[in-house]
């Protein structure tokens, strides 16, 4: 049995454009609605979707959200390098991390007071077939570890955010987070 | 992103909520060109208004865009098109034009770092240009400070209502986080502002079995643009006296009381929240119209309090200062009017207004 948090969390997702950073933060979004939960997301916008690094912040929380911007996220989901260099600084101290292992050499990691959960996204997807769903496998992790939602109003986000489109996409996107979430 | 129905509660982008509230207040035609950070509201639109068989066109320019409303509204359709800073600098001729000729519409600007090209990051550095005019000439145009997703979708509704209540341009003053953020809110049907509108009588729909309407902005040789002049300040002054909208936060009994709009009055209240749970009291005072700005109100509540003490922040240098200074020429020297702007697409944060207000209040 997990626990669902009921703390206010500010999640930092960032990645390569192209690594479903975006997608992974709609599918939490969505999965705040599902619950009941007060969401608020903001994602990078700019040109940067198109190579550099892209990111999305979203704060959830059982009372309304007020700022939408988020200087010090307590929850950080990190998909490669740059986004690692840029951001580890900024995350609030004992937050949990969950990163791509092949991408980033968390052993360089400049600070000891966060909870590094190296998790190997990469291959994992490439052997379920497609190396896509490492943003949603990393998701799984990062749900099961905050307890922040409960799973079964994430695999409803999972059906929102694939319904329309992407159907085709839903049950891979869905054993992938399956795979994440019994990660550790 | 694509709407969420549970229950009555919708996940979208500001900019998404404002195209949706178009379509629900019947907006029959909207001429855009794209531009960061606005561009999701075309991008839905032009779905969106195919699906309900209306006019969608991206022009070739803003230029266009805005004489295609100026032609639209003309016509009696309910008109609007959306742009971000640099694009609305461009279409100042046709709001002038649009403004002369007394014809409703709506437009929509998702305020982006200045002057020139400038950044694609938040900003309000277009207050002026938004409440004073922009353009050529003496006119106002009614302004709208959406600070939520709610908001976005109510106050668009909203903005078709008034242009055709008082034949004028209601600009929706949005700002880059306010575009781009996602929150759910509840997608009700249209809640028309008012039990009735005014009939569009004066408009160019074909005179056959009656006098021909006229549309110019053109008055040689005549005093009859003295007389437009003349009709345009009666009815300014006619909106101030009845529009005036703004919400207050723990101002009851504030020590200091902060003035901010938009994505600021966000930030502002989670630090506000802070402040007042160690003890303070501060207040949030927002404009939700910023023309007409809700000056009086300001006032009375200056006048509740035993010292009155304003800190007024914006994401730009000092343009709502000036409004805040006038509300309170009577009742606050100007030395307690404090002031914390930035620009540029620099952000207000939690932190730097704790330490501003520590500074004020000691």
């Amino acid at each position: 049995m997990i626990t669902v948090s009921t703390e206010e969390r500010n999640i930092l997702i960032a990645g390569f454009g192209g690594q479903g950073v975006i997608m992974a933060g709609n599918v939490l979004a969505y999965a705040c609605i599902e619950s009941g939960k007060n969401v608020l997301a903001m994602a990078s916008y700019g040109a940067e979707v198109r190579g550099g690094t892209a990111k999305a912040l979203i704060s959830i929380s059982n009372e309304p959200i007020d700022s939408p911007i988020i200087a010090n996220p307590n929850t950080a989901m990190i998909m490669n390098r740059p986004s690692f260099i840029k951001y580890i600084e900024t995350i609030k101290p004992h937050s949990p991390v969950i990163l791509i292992s092949s991408m980033i050499d968390y052993h360089t990691c400049p600070r000891s007071d966060l909870d590094l959960v190296p998790i190997d996204a990469t291959n994992i997807a490439i052997r379920m077939g497609n190396i896509l769903v490492a943003n949603i496998i990393l998701l799984g992790t990062l749900i099961r570890k905050t307890g922040i939602l409960n799973s079964d109003d994430v695999r409803k986000g999972l059906v929102r955010a694939f319904y329309k489109g992407k159907k085709h996409l839903y049950y891979i996107n869905e054993q992938a987070f399956e795979t994440g979430y019994n990660l550790i | 992103m694509e709407a969420t129905h549970t229950g009555k509660k919708v996940l979208m982008k500001g900019n998404e909520a404002v195209g949706e509230a178009a379509i629900k207040a019947g907006c029959q035609c909207y001429f855009a060109y794209p531009i960061t950070p606005q561009t999701e509201t075309p991008e839905y639109l032009s779905r969106r208004m195919e699906e309900t068989g209306r006019i969608f066109l991206q022009a070739e320019s803003e230029v266009a865009a805005i004489n295609m409303v100026f032609g639209a509204a003309a016509a009696g359709a309910r008109a609007m098109t959306s742009s971000s800073s640099p694009g609305i600098s461009l279409k100042q001729e046709g709001i002038s034009y649009i403004s002369a000729a007394q014809l409703p519409c709506v437009i929509v600007n998702v305020v982006r770092g200045g002057p020139g090209l400038g950044n694609i990051d938040a900003s309000q550095a277009d207050y002026i240009q938004s409440t004073r005019g922009g353009g050529h000439g003496d006119y106002r145009c009614i302004v709208l400070a959406p600070n939520s997703i709610q908001e976005c979708y109510d106050m668009t509704m909203n903005a078709f209502d008034l242009a055709d209540k008082y034949r004028i341009i209601v600009m929706i003053q949005n700002d880059g986080i306010i575009g781009q953020m996602v929150e759910a809110f509840e997608m009700h049907e249209y809640i028309p502002l008012f039990d009735n509108l005014p009939a569009k009588d004066w408009a160019l729909t074909g005179c056959r079995g009656r006098q021909p309407n006229v549309c110019h902005t053109l008055y040689l040789g005549t005093n009859g643009l003295e007389k437009l002049n003349r009709q345009l300040q009666e009815k300014y002054a006619r909106i101030q006296r009845e529009l005036a909208w703004f919400e207050e936060y723990a101002c009851e009994n504030a020590e200091l009381i902060i003035v901010a709009y938009g994505a600021v009055s966000r930030i502002t209240k989670a630090a506000i929240k802070q402040l007042n749970g160690s003890g303070r009291r501060v207040g949030l005072f927002r404009p939700r119209t910023l023309w007409p700005y809700p000056s009086q109100r300001l006032a009375e509540l200056a006048g509740k309090m035993k010292k009155p003490k304003f800190l007024v922040i914006e994401m730009s240098a000092g343009q709502m200062l000036i409004d805040v200074q006038l509300a309170l020429m009577d009742v606050v020297p100007k030395k307690d009017i404090y002031f914390e702007g930035m620009g540029g697409g620099w952000y207000s944060s939690v932190e730097g207004t704790l330490k501003k207000v520590q500074e004020i209040l000691g």
